[in-house]
């Protein structure tokens, strides 16, 4: 395949199936279109179709990623890598200005203006401020795009004026003027009127003097001996006095802890925000053609819908000085995102930059320090958590109180907080819990759903907490969990089911046989040689993955040439997603697919589906109650394997077995899915009672008598995946899927594929199960071995052991990983990573990798780092979603093991080696 | 006007002296289209920038940030970039144990690590180690890159298994 002189393979090919959006009452076309399918010469996948053939294995495994030849030969796949020349073959301007935007760096005293004399006359760009611009906010945001001139601003971070020059090469001059020069922005007289919560009540709640974003989450949990809670979020949360009933039992609870001979322990804890720092500050390029009303954009997302949305309600202001009829987000592979790129607000300030550019094509690249500045955080936590524990070490009692920062933009801040609210439970049953979750509005900088989802802050209070109880009841850390672990039909704190096995006890014996923990005294005495204390800690997590309610996509065709194809409105940040939709096929039709779509925002709209929630599945075969959601990492080996898997056999059923029946001269439906296997690309009947048939000839077979060629599913979870009835052909069929939609042989590809409605439902979730916040869980445990230097107070973490209950594994490599990035990543927080909130912190403008440190290979335990996975239990078990799952629990077990080697009890993290050396003082 | 000439991936570049401020990435991104060179921090501490060097034609392989390296330091340096270490076709047994240990996922800080990672290999084959080495020299090879996905133990693992497999480089 000829490689062109930009670095990226074959012509463009774009000829993509649109979907429209009502906006404002107006049309807007939109296509949402992967870089890579934007420049494949065979109009195929979005991954880099370069050396396809050689990262598969058998079917069902990957020899490699299938993104990783273009990633390890340096290929253009990120926003980062494109400018506006590199599209001029669709028509794009060559030239395309450069952009700063200038950030508040004061929240206290009135913006004024810019002082542009710093420049000399030939470097000044053009400024747009808040006055000049002229779009409505979008419906997530409630403050100013921009900072008016003459008012304070909302937070830090805030946009104060967007400078367009004209060249990359005039900017770079320019900022050696304005970077990190005071004197550029400039401020006004302190604004000392008290801020006021925004009078909006869906977005904000105003309690007791602070204002935090809606909706609050207050779980309060008494439980009965029998299934049933005496109270809970479950069951009883529908009930219009829930809050008021909640507040008697929190009394209760709090009543019986003190006035019980049970051990209490109070704790307070703190964690900072912490930065992502995804490798690829956030970056794009965008261009307003006039002529033909299209908006372009071309950027790495999570939310590419979303983003699209967010961006047409922005411009349906009636001064808009845009009025796109389409919009082309192109979507690139993000470098890095952790949840820092869901709901970024960067989509949105490229598209402020592309209205306001007169027809100019636009690159808008933060540098570090403006990734510091603005891009969203892991929210800093303040918590007390109150736990009372029996004589038998027994956990009896539990109240927590969480408080998040969220910044300046509710973003996902109060559903982070109520995850949170779960996972304060840790793994454990708790008859008695109360719980307070919430995510205030501040001004620094926002914060966004972070790997981990408030699970990092939570699981840290419990997991030290009972650390704490384990000692005084000089019980082992292991012994103290196995006496209060969940099982299989235990209930969270809401009082939801947990329907899965999640295998604590195993993850607990493999801990506690291990090396690291039974070699521990040898260790320590080894170690005081070298004047180093030596401990070893443990703690679990029962990390909640999915959401409240997840709809899925997933569409495989079957190509003329024998091959599969595979869609999915995922986005793969890394994650190594398109792999595993890619291997997901095989089950049910015995090859990999070759060809993987991902990010097809087209999907879900092309199936005419609906989410109106005045209809239900029982009363309108096209209801489903939730699309398809953001791309979270932790959403694919469960949720987007069932969707391709669904596909495939669906496929298999309303296209192959028809054909292999009459090919073997068998009754028509007389085939089940189970009755059959693939060998060697050839399908088979289980018994051996046919001889097989080769995959390609039954595929070519399909074509030909203009059958069923691809299949388009939508399935919903909640606790249950939603299973429906079809009658196809005179035939009942039931799928773990509420939509469907076929292409047929010699139909053109790109029409939308046609639905067949359901005849009915056969399961649906429970309308309890709306309040059960999440019913999947990845449990893990972590052991750690640290060392702490008492004349430096520096601690290193030199033994780590994890025990993951992930399911039955797709492809080890992702899964592992996926584990050792999360406890690097996690090591960093507990040790290393701190952010200073307000104006001490990134806020400044000058934060970057030298002063924020993550973690390098010589701090995670390099040579000593191990995981284990359980091994599935049956065939029947599904892979869980893993990606923040190990992470959680490895705070509190560094905590745990700080006090194992050196007797204090770490509170606030980071754990640096000025708090260590003042707890060992104290 | 002055200039400053070196050569990237074998391609002479001749720069005059109203570029000499500018950073080695940026001219490698903006002026010469190759961007598998990446930016991340800007001001060398992430080696994601990383490019690897030879400042005489024979002499051993040593690497550059790139992005903090201004062009007028670059005379008579020879560059090469990740764009010129292997072809899709034909991969460098580095490139080819980066896919198969799944040493990265967004892949980001990929070329940097491959870049120091053959800056090794190249003074590797002039002057073999001893094995027992191998751990330590690969960890100052690569010790102070920054990879945020995947955790550095399949980077490791990926560079010594190459550089094990290749033979030749340890004892």
């Amino acid at each position: 395949m000829p490689e062109n002189k930009n670095g990226f393979m074959g012509g463009m090919t774009m000829n993509r199936r649109q979907f429209v959006k009502m906006i404002g009452g107006a049309a807007v076309t939109v296509n949402i279109i992967p870089i890579t399918s934007v420049f494949a010469s065979d109009g195929g996948g979005t991954q880099p179709s370069q050396g396809f053939e050689g990262w598969q294995k058998k079917p069902g495994e990957a020899r490699y990623r299938i993104d990783g030849l273009a990633k390890v030969t340096g290929q253009k796949i990120y926003a980062r890598d494109f400018r506006a020349r590199d599209f001029q073959g669709e028509g794009w301007p060559v030239k395309e200005a450069s952009i700063q935007i200038m950030r508040a760096t004061d929240v206290d005293h009135i913006f004024e203006t810019l002082d542009l004399d710093i420049l000399p006359p030939e470097l000044r760009p053009e400024v747009i401020y808040a006055e000049d611009v002229n779009l409505d906010l979008p419906s997530t945001i409630t403050f100013p795009l921009l900072v008016p001139q003459g008012q304070r601003a909302d937070y830090y971070g805030q946009p104060v004026a967007f400078l367009f020059f004209k060249t990359a090469y005039q900017m770079r001059k320019a900022q050696y003027y304005i970077e990190f020069n005071e004197d550029f922005i400039k401020y006004g007289a302190k604004d000392t009127d008290p801020r006021i919560c925004p009078d909006n009540p869906k977005e904000f709640k105003d309690l007791d003097g602070h204002c935090l974003y809606a909706p609050l989450t207050n779980y309060v949990r008494i439980a009965a001996d029998g299934p049933k809670d005496v109270f809970s979020y479950a069951k009883n949360g529908g009930d219009s006095d829930y809050t008021k009933k909640s507040e008697e039992y929190r009394r209760q609870i709090k009543l019986d802890i003190r006035s019980s001979d049970w051990n209490v322990y109070d704790l307070e804890a703190d964690m900072p925000a912490m930065d992502p720092v995804f490798m690829e500050p956030e970056s794009g390029i965008a261009w307003y053609d006039q002529k033909t009303k299209t908006l372009n954009m071309v950027l790495g997302t999570q939310s590419p819908d979303g983003d699209v949305t967010e961006v047409l309600s922005m411009l349906e202001n009636s001064q808009s000085p845009i009025k796109p009829t389409t919009v082309n987000l192109i979507s690139c592979y993000p470098g890095g995102g952790f949840g820092g790129r869901d709901k970024s607000m960067f989509t949105i300030n490229l598209a402020i930059a592309a209205a306001y550019a007169n027809g100019q094509p636009v690159r808008l690249a933060y540098n570090r320090y403006e990734q510091f500045q603005s891009g969203l955080k892991r929210h800093a936590c303040d918590l007390k958590e109150t736990l009372a524990v029996d004589s038998d070490g027994k956990i009896q009692a539990m109240t927590t109180e969480m408080v998040f920062d969220g910044g300046g933009r509710r973003n996902l801040s109060p559903y982070v907080a109520s995850l949170a609210g779960l996972c304060a439970g840790g793994g454990y049953e708790i008859p008695r819990s109360a719980i307070k979750t919430h995510a205030k509005y501040t001004t620094n900088i926002p914060g966004g759903s972070q790997r981990g989802f408030g699970g990092p802050q939570a699981f840290f209070a419990i997991e030290s907490a009972l650390d704490e109880a384990a000692v005084n009841l000089q019980l082992s850390p292991f012994e103290i969990r196995r006496r209060n672990i969940m099982r299989q039909g235990s209930r969270t704190v809401v009082g939801g089911p947990v329907s899965q096995k999640p295998r604590f006890d195993e993850i607990i014996d493999q801990a506690e046989k291990h090396p690291i923990w039974t070699k521990r005294e040898e260790k320590r005495k080894a170690y005081a040689k070298e004047g180093l204390d030596y401990g070893v800690g443990f703690a679990i997590s029962n990390q909640a993955y999915g959401t409240s309610g997840d709809g899925v996509v997933g569409q495989v065709i079957l190509n003329t040439d024998g091959t599969l194809s595979v869609s999915s409105s995922y986005v793969d940040m890394g994650n190594g997603s398109a792999t595993t939709l890619a291997v997901a096929t095989a089950k049910h039709l015995g090859a990999n697919a070759d060809n993987i779509n991902m990010g097809d925002a087209e999907l879900w709209p092309s199936m005419g589906m609906t989410t109106d929630p005045s209809y239900t599945w029982d009363d309108n075969k096209k209801y489903t109650a939730s699309s398809v959601g953001s791309s979270s990492a932790c959403l694919c080996a469960f949720h987007q394997v069932h969707a391709v898997e669904q596909a495939s056999l669906v496929l298999l059923e309303l296209a192959i077995l028809p054909v292999a029946e009459k090919h073997w001269g068998l009754e028509k439906g007389s085939l089940k899915a189970d009755s059959v296997t693939w060998q060697d690309g050839y399908l088979k009947t289980k018994d051996g009672s046919q001889p097989p048939i080769a995959r390609e000839k039954l595929i070519s077979t399909v074509h030909k008598l203009g059958g069923i060629t691809g299949i388009l599913v939508h399935a919903y979870f909640r606790e249950i995946w939603v299973n429906s009835e079809f009658n196809i052909s005179n035939q009942e069929y039931n799928w773990d899927i509420d939509g469907l939609s076929v292409y047929y042989s010699g139909t053109n590809p790109d029409e939308p594929p046609a639905p067949i409605w359901r005849k009915g439902v056969n399961k649906t979730p429970s309308p309890e199960s709306g309040r059960y916040s999440r019913t999947r869980f990845a449990p893990c445990g972590n052991l750690m071995g640290v060392t702490v230097d008492r004349k430096t107070g520096v601690v290193t973490v030199v033994d780590s052991l994890s025990v993951l209950n992930a399911g039955p594994i797709i492809t080890e490599g992702l899964v592992s990983g996926q584990s050792q990035g999360g406890v690097a990543m996690a090591i960093g927080y507990s040790l290393l990573e701190d952010i200073k909130p307000g104006s001490e912190g990134p806020a400044d403008g000058r934060w970057n990798l030298d002063r924020y440190h993550v973690a390098l290979s010589r701090d995670i335990a390099l040579h000593s780092q191990e995981l284990k996975v359980l091994d599935p239990l049956d065939r029947h078990e599904k892979s869980n979603g893993i990606a923040e799952a190990v992470m959680c629990s490895v705070a509190p077990a560094i905590s745990n093991a700080i006090y194992d080697a050196s007797q204090i009890r770490m509170r606030s993290l980071p754990f640096t080696s000025s708090k260590i050396m003042e707890a060992l003082k104290s | 006007m002055s200039t400053v000439s070196f050569y990237v991936n074998q391609q002479l570049v001749t720069v005059n002296e109203d570029l000499f401020e500018m950073p080695l990435m940026e001219y490698l991104q903006d002026e010469m289209g190759l961007t598998g060179t990446k930016f991340c921090c800007g001001i060398g501490v992430c080696r994601a920038c990383t490019v690897s060097v030879q400042r005489q034609p024979d002499s051993p392989r040593e690497v550059m940030l790139s992005c903090s390296t201004p062009l007028s330091q670059m005379q008579g340096v020879q560059v090469d970039t990740i764009e010129s270490v292997g072809e899709p076709e034909k991969l460098h047994p580095l490139q080819q144990a980066f896919l198969d240990k799944f040493a990265f996922q967004c892949g980001y800080c990929t070329s940097g690590f491959l870049m120091a990672a053959y800056s090794l290999w190249d003074r590797l084959k002039r002057a073999p180690i001893n094995k027992d080495d191998l751990d330590r020299v690969i960890e100052n090879a690569v010790g102070e890159h920054i990879c945020r996905c995947t955790g550095y133990i399949r980077y490791h693992e990926a560079i010594k298994t190459a550089i094990i497999e290749e033979g030749g480089m340890v004892s």
